[in-house]
């Protein structure tokens, strides 16, 4: 069943948002006067866009012009074709460029929503593997340049020193396993007589990743199988 | 075969068909025993791209006050690679195994060998 409605009503950058949030394949119409564009989402992004002339990026770009128009949503459609690769986030931003300030201040509010929520819902889950972790001390989702976006600590940490170290391990580790032609690497535990270290990636893209400390105490079967299953909820969480 | 030989054998043994490689490895990086069963996995490259790896872990570990560095494993999507430091940490061991070995039995195995390993290192 369709979701009816006007851009007047919701605007085209708040339905894009809505539609890669929830994850699922969906289609979403747009129609103004004679012409329509058509835009796929699948696995949290906008996967394809199609319009009468065009296929594509800059078919998101003139739609997001529209001020005015007929939008229909329907959610289990799958995408018939793929033909944007940039994550939705960019091409909002890219389409802030493209458009009269009038439009700006809109686009601004639903992308700073966005991006203050996101690491809002990250740090509930790495709370939340706080508590099924025993002797939990801290979590954190990292950049590959050593940047974090979210943390959780249960003691007083220098997390940009966690981050930072964390990242340098991880980067050789990968160097390393790469030169050696030994395969992708899933996950890297250091242990030392304090602590368990787990790094590993949040997904195949190996750009942002989950670390985890903890004490002696916890039961290691469970550390591996916590941050599996979290790393995949993060990567969901991700805005890509 | 030299005593040191004979244990990296026995440790073979037990791994069984999900062996890969194991070496004993200066800090220097380079492997004074050991070898691997693979063509496709370089037992050298290994040792020394792992030395380093050893070297930064401790210097993480330090940073952060995270204790005294005892092993690292690494999981990929072909193997499982641990490395573990003997004696007074101037050297460490590696051992490699496919995805289908039994990570706590290669652990518990490793436990169990480590030390008889570090004694017949010659000194």
């Amino acid at each position: 069943m369709a979701t009816t409605g006007r851009l007047s009503e919701m605007s085209l950058p708040t339905l894009v948002q809505l539609a890669c949030q929830g994850g699922n394949p969906c289609k979403l119409s747009v129609r103004r006067d004679d012409q329509e564009v058509v835009l796929y989402f699948d696995g949290f992004n906008l996967v394809h866009a199609m319009s009468d002339e065009l296929t594509g990026e800059e078919v998101v770009y003139r739609a997001l012009a529209w001020e005015d128009g007929e939008f229909s949503l329907e959610t289990g459609v799958t995408t018939p074709d793929r033909s944007i690769e940039t994550p939705w986030s960019v091409l909002l931003m890219e389409a802030l460029h493209r458009l009269d300030e009038t439009r700006w201040d809109q686009l601004q509010t639903v992308i700073a929503e966005e991006e203050s929520d996101m690491p809002e819902n990250m740090k509930e889950i790495l709370k939340e593997l706080s508590q099924q972790v025993p002797g939990f001390v801290t979590a954190a989702v990292v950049g590959m340049d050593g940047l974090g976006i979210a943390d959780y600590a249960v003691a007083k940490l220098d997390m940009e020193a966690v981050d930072a170290q964390m990242t340098l391990l991880l980067k050789l580790v990968d160097t390393s396993v790469n030169r050696l032609k030994a395969g992708a690497v899933e996950d890297y535990l250091l242990t030392t007589d304090k602590a368990y270290l787990l790094v590993r990636f949040l997904s195949d893209r190996k750009d942002y990743y989950l670390g985890i400390i903890a004490d002696r105490n916890t039961n290691l079967g469970s550390l591996r199988l916590n941050s599996r299953l979290y790393a995949e909820r993060l990567a969901k969480a991700m805005p890509y | 075969m030299t005593k040191l030989e004979e244990l990296l054998q026995q440790v073979r043994t037990e791994l069984g068909t999900d062996f890969v490689a194991t070496d004993v490895v200066g800090m220097d990086g380079l492997s004074i025993a050991g070898g691997s069963i693979n063509p496709h996995f370089s037992s050298a490259d290994a040792s020394a791209r792992f030395a380093m790896v050893m070297k930064l872990a401790v210097n993480v570990s330090k940073k952060l006050n995270l204790g005294e560095v005892e092993d690292g494993l690494v999981m990929t999507d072909q193997y499982y690679i641990l490395t573990r430091f003997l004696g007074d940490h101037s050297y460490y061991w590696s051992v490699t195994v496919t995805r289908n070995a039994t990570l706590g039995m290669v652990r518990m195995v490793m436990n169990e060998y480590a030390d008889h390993i570090w004694q017949a290192i010659p000194k």
